[in-house]
């Protein structure tokens, strides 16, 4: 009995307590889009609050009547999205699967060479003048697909462990012994097996190229640059923007700063910008709990 | 095994050496950039001396690739059509241009020099453009202003061209947009008119914490004065004629016209510590706005919601249409002084610079000379096209106004930065704009006096250490000194410690150095 | 593997490479791209030693000695950028963990299957947002005039508004809870999973010798813990001298004030790169940041084979 009112006790303050916790993670997102629909000389006077003095939709006319250049920004993250995480994938989920090969002659050379490239970094520079010079991807949709986020060897690694430990070594035997090459054994072994931790660096992959605005600040510039803005590049822009003209280094702006968008402007547009995410992310939940577990778990 | 590794590791070096080689490729690349230059050039002495056959050979236009800052206009490639129209018959020549946005515009453009893309001149400012010719990236462009510079020489003056050479090497031309200003009072004349405020009693920038006195009883939720940390706070501004920075405000010239030429530090003057008490006492006041060091909002967004009354600023003829415009109230102005000081900065705050990367620094130089005296040019780059873009109000004065449907939001082209254009004093006047603004600007500018230093460049080759750690210590102390926001009894002695340990003497004395030179060269 | 390899050493080079072959094939497109991604800039270190003169190109332009790494060590903010970094790192790490694991548990213990799954996916949430919007967040609660802060909740508590961003003792404070806010959900699911996978006999042998549920969570539950917990932290402490830029520039609005507490490695470099546009200062540093964090992960590393051999990455 004693047993069962503790319990019960525990159970109310853990709640308690998991519920603050979540207040404190779905409030700031309430305030974003809050203050994205508040009257904008309101925000500026009386500040940032929950429950604004006057409500506005002009931050959201005002996107859509920008529509050519937010739609198109979101069409480009979108594809860059899809695109990235499919050549991803496969590159990375092959790579596994070799260096998950016990016998294969090199593989821990091979191994190092994979996990070194976490350690050591040329910086930002002499990788520009590579993918500039040599590449000539500026200005182009690869400039936002194959800098940095193509291939990741942290998670080239987790998959590899997954193949190892997840994935019964007897299967493997069995499809060489009826004599099945190593693509069939990779495409209907390991890949289907192996599920739900590609979906789960899938998904991180994804977001990564989601989130990303450095290959676009780095690699676009100019009005073919500005063209393939995703949507991140057009928040962080903004953000930029704003600190450097207010920051006063130039002077004269007076009509440059009216071009900026306004607070509400910015917060609608970072709203936009997370909205997919927040309506996708419920139905991929369970991928991401599984796949970060089963990853993880041993690096 | 062990053995097998270390071959392989060997086999990758070797592909390494091949492939980084192959990066060198970056080299071999440039080799054939400098043929096709070289190329070029014959072309070029080719065209010189068969010139009236010019326009028989149909030549390839070469495009000059130019980079601004600002923000990107939808129409810009109708307006590139409408210039190139003007640059083909005329240089055979026709004009990219590329607009880097105001945030990162420093970063993109450090970056595109540093690569082998096509770039050919770019605006700039001294102190960036010296890093650059250190870099190598930029041009040497003495002879190009001899060989093509006549519009130049005539609109800048020789004076003028010959201030931005550094140890004879010329980092760039200035614009034609010089304005020499003073620092004023802009108070909204709606509240001074309120609460009687008699203007005509504010003699200098203390006689303000009155009239904010006056106003903040009244109106005890607005901040009387707009204040930040960076060179749009009332400090920065206030100093415009107490001293000149020549160049990056470590080591300046007090009283700058008075012939005294010692470089002193800025920041140990009583000037500075008395004009930062006086802010911290109105802070105190509750007069400045409180985000005053961090402020991202704009000043003019503050006074469209009503929330400022005043603010310090650089006077000069057609800002306050520029302050009625943007704001929607209108203003009283009073000017603390009436002469105003051009400083060693005066030619180089805004130039243009040509490219290392340039493939022909010949034709870029002939086409930016060619710029600076084309209105056409300038008020395409401007404005955009007539009767699209703008429309005129009253051809005679010269004003412009958008055509009917047309405002900021949809308009296809209104760059509307022309002090940032080779020559702005050609563009159209705005509607609303004193028609005689050219006028009185040059009149002011004619009655200003120079500093001792004026022309002077300050060159920090070989100080970068230096530089990065003082500018670390700036970033750290002077926009809350400079805004008000700390007490500067406490702060400003750190201030100038952390600026000593991080050698500011040296840089100092390094200044004053190449400063008795240049006074001993052009004396 | 002793017995196949002799068999495989047997048997004709060729036939051993036919063998192999696809899978090499495989390894290809991905080594191919690390090599291009990753190891052809690493060519580029050498612009940290060379006086970088783009008119003669990388290779061309003359060689500098250590000069470039001066400007890292010689002045007092060398030492401020270090420290700041290095104590952020490790402050975040434990943090993050500490927080995590309480999560984690207190998640473990509920009882309610929708309500474990709801808090479940909520806590993952903000680690999904870029910095950016982070960046806008933070700013609507500090911001002086407007910030959430001070209009609404230091007054609840009768207290003055503080000008949070020229104040530099709140902000390790208000960038801990930042990055905690937006890592510790990835964290915490590992934890879960981990806990979950604990043997469930040991909890119920527990319960029969009238263990507390306190005493289960310290004799069972964070002992089971102990090999994820050194995974994590060995993968974290290999990127101690990087910062997350976004994290130290965006979110306390580039503010000088309170650069003593705010300034890192990466955020100073990136500031004297954009005043001096010195290529080899900025490649110098780089050079610094992961020499550094190789040396740590290699010890590090070292430590843990040491203590507890199965749980060393490599």
């Amino acid at each position: 009995m004693v047993n069962s009112r503790n319990n019960r006790i525990f159970q109310v303050v853990s709640n308690v307590i998991l519920i603050l916790v979540t207040l404190m993670i779905v409030l700031p997102f309430l305030l974003v889009f809050i203050s994205s629909i508040t009257e904008e000389n309101v925000l500026i006077a009386n500040g940032y609050s929950f429950f604004p003095e006057k409500l506005s939709a002009h931050a959201y006319q005002y996107i859509l009547q920008q529509g050519g250049t937010i739609l198109r920004a979101y069409g480009i993250t979108i594809f860059v999205t899809i695109v990235g995480t499919a050549i991803n994938m496969v590159m990375s989920s092959l790579i596994a699967y070799a260096l998950s090969v016990k016998e294969l002659p090199l593989r821990r050379a091979i191994t190092f060479y994979v996990f070194f490239t976490m350690l050591f970094g040329g910086g930002l520079v002499p990788t520009y003048m590579m993918y500039v010079n040599t590449f000539h991807i500026k200005n182009t949709i690869f400039a936002l697909i194959v800098p940095g986020l193509l291939l990741s060897a942290n998670n080239v690694l987790l998959i590899r462990t997954y193949y190892v430990t997840s994935i019964p070594n007897v299967l493997y035997e069995a499809a060489m012994i009826d004599g099945a090459s190593h693509f069939t054994v990779y495409s209907k072994v390991v890949l289907p097996l192996g599920k739900p931790i590609m979906v789960t660096m899938g998904l991180f992959t994804a977001l990564g190229y989601w989130n990303d605005w450095t290959n676009g600040l780095y690699y676009l510039s100019g009005k073919e640059g500005q063209s393939l803005y995703s949507i991140q590049n057009l928040l962080n822009q903004m953000i930029t923007n704003i600190q450097y003209l207010s920051s006063g280094k130039v002077l004269n702006v007076g009509a440059e700063i009216s071009k900026v968008p306004a607070v509400s402007i910015r917060m609608a547009i970072a709203f936009v910008a997370m909205l997919p995410l927040l309506v996708i992310y419920p139905f991929l939940q369970k991928y991401f709990a599984e796949g970060i577990t089963v990853g993880a778990v041993k690096g | 095994m062990k053995r097998k590794v270390i071959a392989v590791m060997l086999a990758a070096l070797t592909v390494c050496g091949a492939v980084t080689g192959c990066a060198g490729g970056g080299t071999t690349e440039g080799e054939a950039g400098t043929k096709t230059e070289d190329t070029t050039m014959e072309d070029a002495q080719e065209e010189k001396q068969e010139d009236a056959k010019k326009e028989d050979t149909e030549e390839e236009p070469y495009t000059v690739t130019m980079v601004l800052t600002g923000t990107q206009q939808r129409d810009e490639e109708r307006i590139e059509e409408k210039i190139n129209a003007i640059l083909e018959p005329e240089l055979n020549m026709k004009l990219d241009l590329i607009v880097l946005p105001w945030g990162s515009s420093i970063q993109q453009l450090q970056l595109m020099l540093s690569g082998d893309e096509k770039i050919d001149c770019f605006y700039t400012d001294s102190q960036h453009a010296l890093q650059y010719m250190n870099n190598g990236q930029i041009a040497d462009m003495t002879e190009l202003i001899d060989k093509y510079g006549t519009n130049l020489k005539e609109i800048i003056g020789e004076y003028g061209l010959k201030s931005l050479s550094v140890g004879g090497f010329t980092i760039g031309i200035p614009v034609h947009f010089q304005e020499a200003s003073v620092p004023g009072v802009f108070m909204r004349k709606d509240l001074v008119e309120k609460y009687n405020i008699d203007v005509s009693k504010i003699k200098e920038p203390a006689d303000l914490g009155e009239v904010f006195a006056a106003v903040k009883a009244g109106e005890p939720n607005m901040d009387m004065l707009f204040s930040n940390g960076s060179t749009n706070g009332p400090l920065y501004r206030l100093g415009f004629t107490a001293y000149d920075p020549l160049g990056s405000s470590m080591g300046v010239l007090m009283d700058p016209t008075s012939g005294d030429t010692t470089v002193t530090n800025l920041y140990e003057s009583d000037w500075y510590m008395d004009t930062a008490k006086m802010l911290y006492d109105w802070y105190k006041a509750g007069y400045i706005n409180k985000d005053a060091a961090t402020e991202s909002e704009s000043w003019s967004s503050l006074f469209k919601a009503g929330q400022v009354f005043s603010m310090i600023t650089g006077d000069h003829p057609g800002i306050l249409t520029e302050f009625e415009v943007s704001t929607g109230y209108e203003f009283e102005v009073v000017d603390f002084t009436d002469v105003a000081i051009k400083k060693s900065n005066y030619y180089s705050d805004i130039i243009y610079a040509i490219a290392q990367n340039s493939e022909d620094p010949d034709k870029t130089m002939q086409c930016l000379d060619y710029m600076y005296g084309s209105a056409d040019i300038m008020n395409l780059l401007n404005w955009g096209e007539e009767g699209v873009d703008y429309v005129y109000i009253d051809e005679e004065k010269d004003i412009i106004d958008y055509p009917e449907g047309v405002t900021l939001d949809n308009v296809g082209y209104s760059f509307n930065l022309a002090w940032e254009l080779p020559n702005g004093r050609l563009t159209h006047l705005w509607k609303g704009s004193d028609p005689d603004v050219n006028k009185k600007t040059e009149e002011m500018n004619e009655k200003g006096i120079n500093s001792t230093a004026f022309g002077f460049i300050f060159d920090s080759t070989g100080m970068d250490t230096q530089i990065a750690a003082l500018d670390n210590v700036y970033n750290q102390y002077a926009p809350s000194i400079g805004s008000g926001t700390v007490d500067p009894e406490e702060y400003v002695p750190k201030f100038v410690e952390a600026l000593k340990t991080a050698g500011v003497d040296t840089v100092i004395e390094e200044k004053q150095k190449q400063l008795d030179a240049y006074l001993e060269q052009n004396k | 593997m002793s017995s196949t390899t002799i068999a495989v050493k047997k048997k004709s080079k060729m036939k051993q490479f036919k063998k192999y072959f696809p899978l090499y094939l495989m390894l290809l497109p991905g080594c191919v791209y690390l090599f291009i991604n990753n190891y052809i800039p690493m060519a580029g270190i050498v612009i940290a030693f060379k006086k970088m003169d783009f008119r003669k190109g990388i290779w061309g332009s003359p060689w500098n000695g250590l000069e470039n790494f001066r400007f890292l060590f010689q002045t007092k903010d060398a030492f401020i950028i270090t420290r700041n970094t290095i104590l952020y790192n490790l402050a975040f790490i434990i943090v993050n963990m500490v927080v995590g694991i309480l999560l984690a548990i207190l998640i473990c213990e509920i009882q309610s299957k929708l309500a474990k799954k709801i808090y479940q996916s909520v806590i993952l949430v903000p680690f999904l947002m870029s910095m950016v919007i982070l960046s806008y967040i933070v700013y609507a609660l500090f911001s002086s005039e407007n910030g959430m802060v001070n209009n609404s909740i230091l007054p609840l508590f009768g207290m003055e508004p503080k000008s949070w961003y020229n104040e530099p003792q709140y902000w390790p404070a208000i960038l801990i809870i930042t990055n905690c806010w937006k890592g510790v959900g990835y964290g915490c699911l590992i934890y879960i999973s981990t806990i979950i996978g604990i043997d469930k006999t040991y909890y119920e042998a527990a319960k029969l010798d009238g263990a507390t549920r306190w005493q289960q969570i310290k004799y069972i539950t964070l002992p089971g813990l102990k090999t994820t917990v050194i995974t994590l932290t060995l993968l974290s402490v290999g990127r101690i001298f990087y910062s997350d830029f976004g994290l130290f520039y965006q979110v306390p609005m580039n503010s000088g004030t309170i650069l003593n507490t705010t300034n890192v490695i990466d955020t100073y470099v990136y500031r004297a790169l954009l005043q001096l546009g010195n290529v080899g200062m900025a490649s110098a540093a780089g050079v610094y940041q992961s020499l550094v964090g190789f040396v740590i992960v290699l010890l590090s590393n070292l430590l843990v084979k040491k203590i507890d051999p199965d749980s060393a990455l490599f």
